[in-house]
């Protein structure tokens, strides 16, 4: 933990961060530091690590599209991502803001306010899953939480091996997890995603194997959906589903006859976070494992 | 009577069909050949053939026949070669309309897509018919008037759109409107409404063929040329609405078809009716088969209307050497409004306005709980770190804007000119597009790239009009041509998903977000460096216009379009620089001006300058105010609230001075060329 902190400080962003450390140890090493955070993610693991962000970006979508873990009413909307309301962030006064490559363009104003650190997930080559592991340590050096971190690190791993073993006394056919968009188009999530390494971990096969972008996703369209659905597999659909698309599926034959609605092999699941960290992994987990057994087990 | 013109239409249709079906058949021969057998199980491929391509087919074929009959109709009535559904804003009013009633009343939608859809393009036709009607409906300004309102259809949609968080794109694949088909049902809807409309449209030829004869002739017929006019455009109107609510805003069919058609030799308007419909389904048949072939994977992410502007702006950008300006009727002397004080008064009170709205923006704001404060003493060192610069930077802008718009609207003798046409903002989107997807370019850079961008445009656009010694119509109608242009470009772009797109179209939105106090305070720096030439040159403006005059009065024309042009677009890509390129300001100050009666380029440009500026800070202030915490945009937010208050001006009386201005311009003009 030492070395870590050390190598850390020692690191590019150190200068912004020495003020930190300093007024964290005036205050006590369990003070709460007050965090904001821009991303869905980043929060979701603050929360994991038993810091409650100050304010949080778009957080009245927060049910929508993460769910879990629940935000708590005292998290202060701090307005869109893109577009954070800079007066409001200054009047919570916060120790530290954190954010990802999205919203590099804010990062000079941020900076007025309060030390900015950066979360990268996705990036050229790399796994996210990695990445988020070694952001979580990355965090918890940031707002001293590292036995939190620890804790929180070994109970995720036993959570994986867990799952693996359950997948194991399971044979599902492969999975495809997507995401509707609008009535015509949606995101399969394969290779670079948060979810294929979550898969190839627990040992599950995604039926998406061609190239995508990225952020681990290609947007296809129905038809191509079609395509693919030739085979085997078990069709996973992530709310939040757009309300124009539901009676195009009930009409569409393109849809309806597919195999693997026709035979009910589908299934629509509650939103999970697809470009988060370990926390949505995690229900990202539970939710794939608990439909797969309730149909294949 | 001339000699018969040899009619080539049968053979571009050939050429198109055969295109178009040699394409299709690489696309999906193989399967159609298939098609009889009939297998138990899915088959994929037949699967997809039946309900996804033939149905994509089907519908290009309709959309096509629709839309150019609809563009055939407009050109024929209003007797203006431009004239189509994306000329008169018809088919972005049908969108907005569209994006509206999705956010506000999705049951709306629900009811009838086609009757939301006709209404918003009802009522950007009336919105352009009303903004030119002063103006005899000259084809230049309806044109002019048609793509602006098409213009803001587009960015208040854009806007809308925004406020939805970066996971849900739908609404930006419809926007740039989609063939792409999973059943029979738009075919289905859109068909039988197509029928009856092109039937409509089929018993209204010979009364509009007859229009031919002129309005005098046609009344000794027993016609009356109004309704038929009326009634003739509403049905355009229509065929373009239950397009557009089918498939989104398909662009330019409506002008490229109607215009391939008369070039290739019909003249009658039967002949026209009969071929033009033929070749937009086979044009639009032969586009959407070429970008499913071109775009391969992303074949259902292109959109089709967005290609269609692609080659339809350039093509609007050769129209325009042969748009034959007619000229305007003689101007009956009306009374206009006209002060005759002391300059010294108005200046005064804008000044005092300006200052008020200044501290009132400074001061009111909202609390983390919503509710309303003033707090301009309480708080004062956040209100100066977070409050003025945005105030300044609005300030700064909306002078800038203001004064643009000034000269232009001047200088074009057009009421509808505003800075956003002279195609600044396209030039520099692009080089901010550049910048985010070549460098990944910081704040800085992305500035430095969009300044030079707008120059690369600006010179463009020179080059190309140098030979025409600067008309200013021919300026205004090219840049806006370059502007929609880069906007389908960018609207394919956001529509692939792409996270940088979305960054780009927000910056599309305008916004004095974000501004740090040097930026203000340069902004401010420039408008007041800026504002000396203008100083110098405000005589030119009041001469200019002055017709034959002019020239013996020894100011060299020219040149003095050319300075002034360059000094709108420095100007105009200074503010964009910080508003982003949308902003109504630039096109309400002058009428504020105007309304108040402030004739004189001095007194005009003083006293629109001063509105701008306080039309601006509004703008801002409600931005930050009005959906907190989240952040409005305040170029869009001008044109959300300035609408209302241009149609208002607008309205009133008719300006004395422009109508002779158009008259004295066209007369130099006419000697000129």
């Amino acid at each position: 933990m030492w070395t870590d902190r050390r190598a850390f400080l020692a690191g590019a962003a150190a200068a912004c961060l020495m003020p930190i450390a300093q007024s964290l140890a005036a205050t006590g090493q369990n003070a709460t530091p007050r965090v904001i955070s821009l991303d869905y993610g980043i929060a979701t693991t603050l929360l994991a690590l038993g810091v409650t962000p100050i304010g949080v970006a778009s957080a009245d979508r927060w049910d929508r599209w993460v769910r879990e873990p629940v935000l708590p009413e005292s998290v202060v909307d701090i307005g869109q991502d893109l577009a954070i309301n800079l007066e409001l962030v200054a009047r919570l006064q916060p120790d530290l803001i954190l954010m990802t490559p999205y919203t590099l363009s804010l990062r000079p104003a941020l900076e007025r306010i309060a030390p900015v650190q950066v979360v990268t997930l996705y990036a050229e080559g790399g796994s996210p899953l990695v990445r988020a592991r070694q952001e979580t340590r990355r965090l918890a050096g940031l707002i001293d939480r590292q036995p939190a971190a620890d804790h929180y690190l070994s109970a995720f791993e036993e959570r994986l091996d867990a799952a693996r073993a359950r997948a194991s006394r399971l044979s599902p056919p492969p999975v495809a997890l997507v995401n509707f968009m609008d009535a015509r188009h949606a995101r399969i999530y394969g290779a670079n995603s948060l979810y294929q390494d979550i898969l190839d971990r627990i040992g599950l096969e995604n039926v998406w194997k061609k190239p995508t972008n990225y952020w681990g996703f290609s947007t296809i369209g129905l038809e191509e959906l079609a395509r693919d659905a030739g085979g085997d597999m078990a069709l996973v659909v992530f709310e939040p589903l757009v309300e124009e698309i539901k009676p195009t599926l009930a009409r569409s034959p393109l849809w309806k006859d597919l195999p693997v609605v026709r035979e009910e092999r589908f299934a629509i699941l509650p939103p999970v976070l697809m470009f988060g960290m370990l926390p949505s992994a995690e229900r990202f987990l539970t939710l794939l494992l608990d439909h797969l057994e309730a149909r294949y087990g | 009577m001339t000699a018969a013109t040899r009619n080539y239409n049968g053979l571009v249709a050939l050429i198109l069909g055969l295109g178009a079906a040699g394409i299709s058949y690489l696309l999906i021969g193989s399967e159609l050949m298939q098609l009889g057998e009939a297998t138990g199980a899915y088959n994929v491929e037949r699967m997809i053939l039946i309900y996804s391509s033939l149905p994509r087919l089907v519908t290009s074929l309709i959309a096509g026949v629709a839309l150019a009959l609809s563009g055939t109709i407009f050109q024929q009535a209003l007797r203006n070669p431009l004239a189509s559904p994306t000329t008169m804003g018809v088919s972005a009013g049908a969108h907005l309309a569209l994006v509206l009633a999705g956010l506000f009343a999705p049951a709306l939608l629900g009811f009838s897509r086609e009757l939301v859809a006709l209404a918003g393009s009802g009522i950007a036709a009336c919105l352009v018919f009303g903004l030119v009607a002063k103006r005899d409906f000259s084809p230049v300004a309806l044109v002019l008037a048609g793509l602006i309102v098409s213009l803001y259809c587009g960015a208040l949609a854009t806007l809308l759109v925004l406020f939805n968080d970066r996971y849900l794109v739908s609404l930006f694949i419809w926007g740039a409107g989609s063939l792409s088909q999973q059943d029979w049902s738009v075919v289905q809807s859109l068909a039988p409404k197509a029928a009856i409309l092109v039937l409509a449209a089929g018993l209204l030829a010979r009364p509009l063929g007859l229009l031919q004869l002129g309005d005098e002739g046609s009344k000794a017929l027993g016609l009356s040329p109004g309704k038929i006019r009326g009634l003739a455009i509403a049905v355009a109107v229509a065929l373009a609405a239950v397009v557009t609510a089918a498939v989104g805003v398909i662009g330019f069919i409506g002008l490229v078809a109607p215009t391939i058609v008369r070039l290739a030799g019909a003249r009658q308007l039967r002949s026209q009716l009969l071929w033009s419909p033929l070749v937009g389904a086979l044009l639009l048949w032969f586009t959407d088969a070429a970008i499913q072939m071109l775009a391969g994977n992303l074949k259902n992410f292109v959109p089709t209307g967005a290609v269609t502007a692609l080659f339809g702006s350039p093509l609007l950008l050769l129209l325009l050497p042969r748009l034959k300006f007619t000229r305007p009727k003689a101007a009956s002397p009306a009374t206009a409004k006209r002060y005759h004080g002391p300059w010294l008064i108005p200046v005064a009170i804008a000044l005092a306005v300006l200052g008020i709205t200044v501290v009132l923006a400074l001061g009111i704001g909202r609390d983390m709980q919503g509710g309303w404060l003033f707090d301009l003493f309480s708080h004062w060192d956040q209100i100066a770190a977070w409050r003025m610069p945005r105030i300044l930077a609005a300030l700064g802008a909306g002078v800038m804007l203001a004064l643009a718009g000034t000269i232009l609207q001047r200088l074009t003798g057009n009421e509808m000119a505003s800075p956003e046409v002279l195609g600044i903002n396209a030039g520099a989107m692009l080089g901010i597009g550049a910048a985010l997807f070549l460098f990944a370019g910081s704040q800085s850079m992305l500035t430095a790239c969009a300044a030079l961008g707008a120059l690369v445009i600006l010179a463009g656009l020179f080059a190309m009009n140098r030979r025409s010694g600067f008309q200013p119509e021919r300026m205004v109608l090219a840049g806006i041509a370059l502007g929609a242009l880069l906007d389908a470009f960018v609207g394919a772009l956001a529509a692939t998903g792409d996270l940088r797109a979305i960054q780009l179209l927000r910056w599309m939105a305008g916004t004095t977000y974000g501004a740090s106090m040097d930026s203000a305070l340069i902004t401010l720096g420039l408008a007041v460096i800026l504002i000396l030439p203008v100083a110098l040159v405000v005589r030119w403006l009041d001469l200019l216009n002055l017709g034959a005059v002019t020239a013996a009065v020894g100011l060299p024309v020219r040149k003095a379009r050319f300075f002034l042009f360059a000094l709108a677009a420095f100007l105009t890509a200074a503010a964009t620089l910080v508003v982003g390129p949308l902003s109504f300001v630039g096109l309400m100050a002058p009428h504020i001006a105007r309304g108040f009666g402030f004739q004189r380029a001095p007194l005009q440009l003083a006293m629109a300058a001063l509105s701008g500026g306080v039309l601006m800070v509004l703008a801002d202030w409600i931005g930050r105010t009005a959906n907190y915490p989240y952040e409005m945009p305040a170029g869009i937010l001008s044109a959300l609230v300035g609408t209302p208050l241009l149609l208002f001006l607008l309205r009133g009386c008719p300006s004395h001075d422009t109508r002779q201005m158009t008259g004295n311009t066209a007369r130099l003009r006419h000697s000129q060329s």
